[in-house]
C-alpha cells in the first residue's frame, strides 16, 4: 500500500512538473501578456509599466526559477486578468466541473453496464445487435454536435431544460447527457466484449456444469472479473473527463474550470494557467490513486503481490 | 499502468466478438466492413476529386443569395444544399471540406503510428531507462486534458492544416506507443522469437523481421480508429476557432459557422453534421470489421 | 427676378440653418461647459432622464408641448432582471476603462463628479457627485459643488477630500490606472471647503466634465486601507447598486444599494451571466432563461422580431480597416484609394448585416459625434474607377493579407470575407486572404508587438463612447503615432488634429480643423472605410423600459420597472 502511494506521489510530482514545464514554455513563447492586461486604450508606457510589475521584463529563466518556487510553495499568486488570487478562483470552479463530470460519468456507467450485459447475453438476437449498433453510432458522434442540437431541440423549441449555466436542478441533464455519449457508447461494447470473451471460459462452463443457475455465475462472477480490466479503463476516462469538458462547457456556458483555462491560454494569464494545471494534474492523479486502490480490492491476487 | 490492459481495448473500445462468427450474425452484418470501406473510399474520392467535378467554387460569395434553403432552384442558379451565410454553396463546401478531414486523418493517423510504433519498439526492444521514460511520457500525456495543450500550441504556431496534423500527432502518438510496447514484449516471450536470437539474429534486422510483422494487424486496427478519432477532434479543434484558415472550407469550421443559423437556417450547420458522424461511423465499422479479422486476440496480451 | 428670389430663398435657409445648427450646438454642449446645471431643470430632449430622490424623472412633451419633467417611477419596484452579455470585465476595477462592457459596472457600482447622459445620441452631462459646476477666468481652472450630506456604505463622506484622494490616485502613473489618459491634463486640485473642489488643467480642456464623469469618487480612507486590488474584490461605492456577488466570466449579481446618490433603481435585482457563445446566449433567450441579451448577431434579427423586442443602435465607432502602406504597391496613394472605391458599403450593411448599421463617411466617427464632418463624404462604390485607378499606379497581381478580429465587433470575420471577396474582384487583384485572431493576438497586432506583423489590412474599430467624439481617434493616424504606425504622415494633418484638440467643442474653429483634417485623410486613404456597425440587444417583451443609450450601455436604472 505505502509503495502505491509512494509512486503515485513520485508520479504526481513528474506529471505536473512535466506538464507545467511544457506549458510554462509553451505559453510564454506565444506572446505578451502584458497587453491584454492594459486592454484597447493603454499608451506604450503603460505596458512598459505593466510588463515591469509583472516581472515580464526578466529572462525566462529567472522566471523559470520563481515558477519553480510558485510550485513548491503552491501559492501562484494573482491572475493578471482577475486581480485576484488564483487559485481559489480554480479552486470555485473546480466543483462544477467535477459536478458534470461524475454525473456524467455516473449516468454513462449506469446505462453502459446493463446494456453491455445485455448485448452480451442476448449477442445473437435483434435486440443485442441493435444495442451494439446505437453504441457504434454513438461513439460516431462528436460531443459538441450533440450538445447544440439537444440545446435546439429541448430549450429552444420545447423549452423543457435550460439551455446555459448551472443553476436549476435540471441544468445538469443536457450537457451530463452530451458529455456521456461517447463514453456510454464505448463502454457499452467494452462490457459487452469483455462479458462474452469470460463467458467462453472455462470456469464459465465448470460452473454450468455443476449446476450453478446461469444468473448466479453471471452476475457474480463474470461481473468480478471483468470488472478487474474496466476499473482501469475507468480510471483513464475519469482522469480525462475532470479536464476534457472544455468544449461542453462552451456550449452549454457551464461555469467551469475548462473555460477559465481557455480563457487564460488565450489571454495569457500565466498564474492563472499554473494553478489551474497544477489542479487537474493533481485530479488526475488522485483519481487513479483511487482506481488502483479499488483495483486492489477488487483483485486478490494483486493485493497478495503488494504485500 | 501501461501493461495491465491492452492499449488498443483502452483505447477504442471497440472490442467486438471473439471468433468464431456465431450463426447469428447475418450476411449483410459480416458484409458491413467492406461497405464501410467502400462508402469511404468513394466520398474520399469524389472529395480529393472535387476540384474535377464540383461546378462550385467553395469560396466563391454571392451576397445576393444568401442562406438560400435546400433544394431550391433559384433564377438560373441552383443550389442543391443551400447556401450559408455568405452566399456560398453548401454542398460544394461540403464536399471540399471533406479533402481537410480525410487528409488529416489519414496523415494524423499515420505519422502516429510510425512516430508511436517507432518509439513502443524502442522501449520493448532496450527496455532499461528508455522505457521508462518513454512509459512516463506516455501516462503524463494521457492524464492531461488535450484541449489546453492545442489551444497553446495554436496560438504560437497559429491555425493551419500542418498545426493541426502536429497537434494531433502529438496527442495521438500515445496508443501506438503502448500497443507496441505491449505487444512487442509478448513478441520477444514467444518461441519463436527465442529460436531467431539463439540462431544468432540480433539488432534492427531482428526487430523488422520478427517483431514489426507481428504487431501490424493490431496497429493497423488501432490506426483505423485513430483516424475516427481525428476527424472528430479536428472537427472540434475547427469548432472552438482553432481550425485550418477560413479560406479553406472544413466540415468543423462550417459546424461552427453554421450554429449561430441553427434556428433561421438549418442546413449550414446539419449536413456538416451529418457528413462527419457518417464518415466517423463507417471508419469505425470499418475498423471493428478489421479487427475481428487481423487480430481477434489483441486483448489476451 | 427668378435668380433673385432663389438667392434670396437660399440665403434665408442658410441663415436658418446655421441659426440651428447653431443653437443645437450650443444646447449639447451647455451641460457641458455651464455654469449650473441644477437637477429638476428643464430638460432639452425627449429621452433624456434624471435621476433627483430617488425617482427617475424623464422628459415628456405635455399637451401644450412644453418639455417638462416627469416623475417615471420610484424606486424598488420592479422583478430580477436576468441579462445574458458576451462577456463582462474580469474586475470590478473602477479606472481600467470606460467603454462597454466595464462602462455597465462602473456606471452600475460607483458613482463619478458628474454622470454623462447618453440617451438622446448626444452626451449631456449631469450632477452626480458634484451637483453644480463652473469655469473660473482663466478657463483652466473649474469649480465643483458637490452634494452634501451623503456618505459611502462604509460611513466614510462623500466630500471633497474624496474628489481629490480619488482623482489624484488616477493620476498617479505609478498606478497605471486606465482612465489616466482621460484626464492627464490635470496638474492641481484643490479642496477649497467640505463640498467644493477646484480643479487646474494644464491647458483649457473644455471636455473635463465630461471626462471626469468616467472617473468614479471612492471612499479614500478604506481604499488606502485595503489598497487597490483588495478595494475591487469588494468595493464600495454609491453607484445606484451594489454588487452582492461576482464570480468573474461566470455572473454579476447587482442589488439596490441603499447609499446610492441619486436613485433607487427600479429592479430588485439585476443579474449578468456571461455567455460568450453566440449561439448558446441566443438561445438562452429563446428558451426564457434569459430576459435580456447584448451582441444579437444579425442573421437573427429577423426571427427574432416576431416575439423579442429588438434594440439597436449605431455604435458610435467606425469599422475600418487600416493600410499598412510603409513600402509596396499599398505606399501608392491611388492603390488605398482604388481599394475604397472597390468595396460595396451598401452591401455590406444590407445583405451581411440584415440592413442594420450605416454607411461610414470617409471619417472614424458617425455623424451624431462632435468633430464630424458633413463636408467629408464617403468613397462611392465605383469598380470601374477602382480598376482604372490601379492601372494608372501600374500594379497587377496584388496579393493582400486581411486581418480581423473575431467576436470582438458584430460580424467581424462576416464583414472580412465579404470585403476580401470584393477587393478580389478587383483586376489587379489576385487574392486576399482572411487572417482571423485571437482576441490577445488582435492585441499585438494593434499594438504592433508580437510575433505576427502587421498586415496588409487590419480591420478594427475604437468606441468613442462615452466622450463621442473624434479627437481621440483622429489622432491614431499623426505620423508616427505610438501604437498605431502604419506609414501614415502628413504634417499638415497632425498640425490640424494638435490644433482641433485644443479648443472647445463648441468652437467652429475646432469643427474647421477636423473637416479639414478629415479631408486630407479622404485624400490620402491611409485607411479602407467601412461601416459604422450595429450594436444590438434583444429582450422579452415583458421587460419593461429596455433602452439602449447611443453609447451601448443599457439602462440598468430604470429596467424592469
Amino acid at each position: 500500500m505505502l509503495r502505491v502511494l509512494g509512486s503515485r506521489a513520485l508520479q504526481l510530482i513528474l506529471v505536473v512538473l512535466g506538464i507545467s514545464t511544457l506549458l510554462f514554455f509553451l505559453v510564454r513563447v506565444s506572446g505578451d501578456p502584458a497587453l491584454a492586461v492594459a486592454g484597447s486604450e493603454a499608451t506604450t508606457e503603460d505596458i512598459e509599466i505593466i510588463r515591469e510589475s509583472l516581472g515580464l521584463n526578466r529572462s525566462i529563466f529567472e522566471q523559470y526559477f520563481a515558477f519553480l518556487i510558485k510550485l513548491a510553495t503552491l501559492n501562484f499568486g494573482d491572475s493578471y486578468i482577475y486581480l485576484q488570487p488564483s487559485m481559489p478562483l480554480i479552486l470555485e470552479a473546480l466543483p462544477s466541473t467535477l459536478y458534470l463530470s461524475f454525473v456524467a460519468f455516473a449516468l454513462a456507467m449506469l446505462v453502459a453496464i446493463p446494456a453491455g450485459i445485455f448485448a452480451a447475453v442476448k449477442r445473437r438476437n435483434a435486440s443485442g445487435r441493435f444495442i451494439l449498433s446505437m453504441s457504434m453510432l454513438g461513439q460516431s458522434i462528436p460531443p459538441f454536435i450533440i450538445g447544440i442540437f439537444m440545446i435546439l431541440v429541448f430549450s429552444v423549441w420545447l423549452q423543457w431544460l435550460p439551455s446555459f449555466g448551472n443553476e436549476q436542478p435540471t441544468s445538469i441533464i443536457m450537457p451530463a447527457i452530451a458529455l456521456s455519449a461517447v463514453l456510454m457508447a464505448r463502454h457499452t461494447r467494452l462490457v459487452r466484449a469483455y462479458f462474452i470473451e469470460e463467458m467462453n471460459r472455462g470456469y464459465v462452463r465448470t460452473g454450468k456444469s455443476l449446476g450453478f443457475n446461469n444468473r448466479r455465475i453471471r452476475f457474480k462472477h463474470i461481473l468480478r472479473n471483468i470488472s478487474v480490466p474496466m476499473l482501469s479503463l475507468i480510471g483513464i476516462d475519469l482522469g480525462k473527463f475532470v479536464g476534457g469538458a472544455v468544449i461542453i462547457e462552451a456550449v452549454f456556458a457551464w461555469p467551469g474550470i475548462g473555460s477559465l483555462m481557455v480563457n487564460a491560454v488565450k489571454a495569457r494569464d500565466y498564474p492563472m494557467l499554473e494553478a489551474g494545471v497544477f489542479t487537474v494534474a493533481v485530479m488526475v492523479v488522485l483519481v487513479n490513486l483511487i482506481v488502483d486502490l479499488l483495483y486492489q480490492f477488487v483483485d486478490p491476487r494483486l493485493r497478495a503481490k503488494v504485500n | 499502468m501501461s501493461q495491465r490492459m491492452s492499449a488498443f481495448s483502452f483505447f477504442v473500445g471497440a472490442k467486438s466478438d471473439a471468433l468464431p462468427k456465431g450463426p447469428g450474425r447475418k450476411k449483410w452484418f459480416r458484409q458491413a466492413g467492406p461497405i464501410s470501406l467502400a462508402f469511404l473510399g468513394a466520398a474520399a474520392l469524389l472529395s480529393f476529386g472535387a476540384n474535377l467535378w464540383v461546378p462550385q467554387d467553395p469560396t466563391y460569395q454571392d451576397l445576393l443569395y444568401r442562406l438560400v434553403p435546400p433544394f431550391e432552384i433559384g433564377e438560373g442558379v441552383s443550389y442543391l444544399l443551400g447556401t450559408d451565410q455568405l452566399g456560398r454553396d453548401v454542398f460544394s463546401r461540403l464536399v471540399h471540406g471533406g479533402k481537410v478531414s480525410f487528409a488529416v486523418g489519414l496523415a494524423t493517423a499515420t505519422l502516429a503510428m510510425l512516430i508511436g510504433g517507432f518509439l513502443g519498439l524502442i522501449a520493448a526492444y532496450f527496455r532499461g531507462w528508455q522505457e521508462a521514460v518513454i512509459l512516463r511520457v506516455v501516462d503524463i500525456q494521457t492524464a492531461f486534458p488535450f484541449l489546453i495543450v492545442a489551444i497553446a500550441i495554436v496560438s504560437i504556431v497559429g491555425a493551419g492544416v500542418n498545426t493541426i496534423i502536429f497537434t494531433l500527432v502529438i496527442w495521438l502518438w500515445t496508443p501506438f506507443a503502448r500497443l507496441a510496447h505491449a505487444k512487442s514484449l509478448s513478441v520477444k516471450e514467444s518461441e519463436f522469437y527465442r529460436a531467431a536470437i539463439s540462431s544468432g539474429r540480433s539488432g534492427f534486422g531482428l526487430v523488422f523481421q520478427h517483431i514489426v510483422p507481428n504487431i501490424t494487424g493490431a496497429m493497423m486496427v488501432v490506426w483505423t480508429f485513430v483516424v475516427a478519432q481525428t476527424i472528430i477532434a479536428e472537427s472540434s479543434m475547427s469548432y472552438l476557432g482553432l481550425g485550418v484558415p477560413l479560406s479553406t472550407p472544413t466540415w468543423g469550421s462550417m459546424l461552427s459557422e453554421g450554429r449561430n443559423y441553427l434556428e433561421t437556417a438549418w442546413w449550414i450547420a446539419t449536413f456538416p453534421a451529418v457528413a462527419i458522424m457518417l464518415t466517423v461511423l463507417c471508419v469505425n465499422v470499418f475498423g471493428d470489421w478489421l479487427s475481428d479479422r487481423l487480430d481477434p486476440q489483441t486483448k489476451e496480451i | 427676378m427668378a435668380t433673385k428670389a432663389g438667392f434670396a430663398k437660399k440665403s434665408v435657409s442658410a441663415v436658418i440653418t446655421f441659426v440651428m445648427a447653431f443653437a443645437v450646438l450650443t444646447a449639447f454642449n451647455t451641460s457641458a461647459s455651464a455654469n449650473t446645471a441644477v437637477a429638476g431643470a428643464k430638460c432639452t430632449n425627449l429621452k433624456e432622464q434624471e435621476y433627483v430622490n430617488n425617482t427617475v424623472l424623464i422628459c415628456k412633451a405635455t399637451k401644450k408641448g412644453k418639455r417638462v419633467w416627469k416623475k417615471y417611477f420610484k424606486g424598488g419596484s420592479g422583478k430580477t432582471v436576468t441579462i445574458g452579455i458576451g462577456s463582462l470585465p474580469p474586475s470590478l476595477e473602477a479606472y481600467a476603462a470606460s467603454a462597454p462592457p466595464r462602462s455597465f459596472i462602473v456606471g452600475a457600482i460607483y458613482s463619478a463628479l458628474t454622470r454623462v447622459d447618453l440617451s438622446t445620441g448626444t452626451p449631456i452631462v449631469k450632477p452626480n457627485v458634484a451637483d453644480s459646476w463652473s469655469q473660473e477666468g482663466n478657463s483652466k481652472t473649474w469649480v465643483f459643488n458637490l452634494i452634501q450630506g451623503k456618505t459611502f456604505p462604509n460611513g466614510e463622506p462623500v466630500n471633497a477630500t474624496a474628489v481629490k484622494a480619488s482623482l489624484e490616485w488616477v493620476l498617479n502613473p505609478a498606478n497605471r490606472a486606465g482612465l489616466r489618459a482621460k484626464i492627464s491634463e490635470i496638474t492641481r486640485i484643490e479642496v477649497m471647503s467640505e463640498y467644493k473642489v477646484k480643479i487646474t488643467t494644464s491647458a483649457p480642456r473644455y471636455l473635463l466634465p465630461r471626462a471626469l464623469g468616467t472617473v468614479p469618487i471612492l471612499p479614500p480612507k478604506e481604499f488606502a486601507a485595503k489598497g487597490a486590488a483588495a478595494f475591487w474584490r469588494a468595493p464600495v461605492g454609491t453607484g445606484p447598486f451594489v454588487a452582492t456577488s461576482f464570480t468573474p466570466n461566470v455572473e454579476l449579481v447587482l442589488e439596490p444599494n441603499p447609499s446610492s446618490l441619486r436613485v433607487v433603481p427600479a429592479a430588485t435585482k439585476i443579474v449578468f451571466k456571461v455567455i460568450p457563445e453566440d449561439a448558446s446566449r441566443m438561445s438562452g433567450l429563446r428558451s426564457g432563461g434569459l430576459d435580456v441579451v447584448n451582441k444579437v448577431p444579425t442573421d437573427d434579427i429577423a426571427s427574432l422580431r416576431r416575439s423579442f423586442a429588438v434594440n439597436s443602435i449605431i455604435e458610435p465607432a467606425t469599422y475600418h480597416m487600416s493600410i499598412m502602406a510603409k513600402s509596396g504597391p499599398l505606399a501608392d496613394k491611388r492603390v488605398r484609394q482604388a481599394l475604397n472605391f472597390a468595396v460595396d458599403k451598401q452591401a455590406l450593411i444590407d445583405r451581411v448585416n440584415s440592413g442594420l448599421g450605416s454607411i461610414a463617411q470617409a471619417q472614424l466617427v458617425p455623424s451624431n459625434l462632435t468633430g464630424y464632418c458633413r463636408e467629408v463624404t464617403a468613397y462611392p462604390y465605383d469598380m470601374k474607377k477602382a480598376n482604372d485607378l490601379m492601372k494608372q499606379a501600374g500594379v497587377s497581381n496584388l496579393k493582400l493579407t486581411f486581418q480581423t478580429s473575431t467576436a470582438y465587433i458584430t460580424n467581424d470575420v462576416l464583414m472580412a470575407q465579404a470585403i476580401a471577396q470584393m477587393i478580389e474582384r478587383l483586376d489587379a487583384v489576385d487574392k486576399v486572404e482572411v487572417e482571423v485572431l485571437e482576441f490577445s493576438k488582435f492585441l499585438d497586432v494593434y499594438y504592433l508587438r508580437g510575433a505576427i506583423p502587421r498586415k496588409d489590412l487590419f480591420a478594427w474599430r475604437m468606441s468613442s463612447s462615452p466622450d463621442l467624439d473624434a479627437g481621440v481617434q483622429m489622432a491614431r493616424y499623426t505620423t508616427n503615432y505610438s501604437t498605431h504606425n502604419i506609414g501614415h504622415s502628413d504634417p499638415r494633418y497632425d498640425e490640424l488634429i494638435a490644433k482641433a484638440s485644443s479648443l472647445s467643442t463648441r468652437s467652429p474653429a475646432r469643427t474647421r480643423a477636423f473637416c479639414e483634417a478629415g479631408k486630407i485623410l479622404k485624400e490620402n486613404a491611409p485607411i479602407l472605410w467601412g461601416i459604422h456597425t450595429p450594436d444590438i440587444w434583444a429582450g422579452k417583451k415583458a421587460t419593461k423600459r429596455f433602452f439602449i443609450d447611443a453609447g451601448g450601455n443599457i439602462d440598468l436604472v430604470s429596467i424592469g420597472n
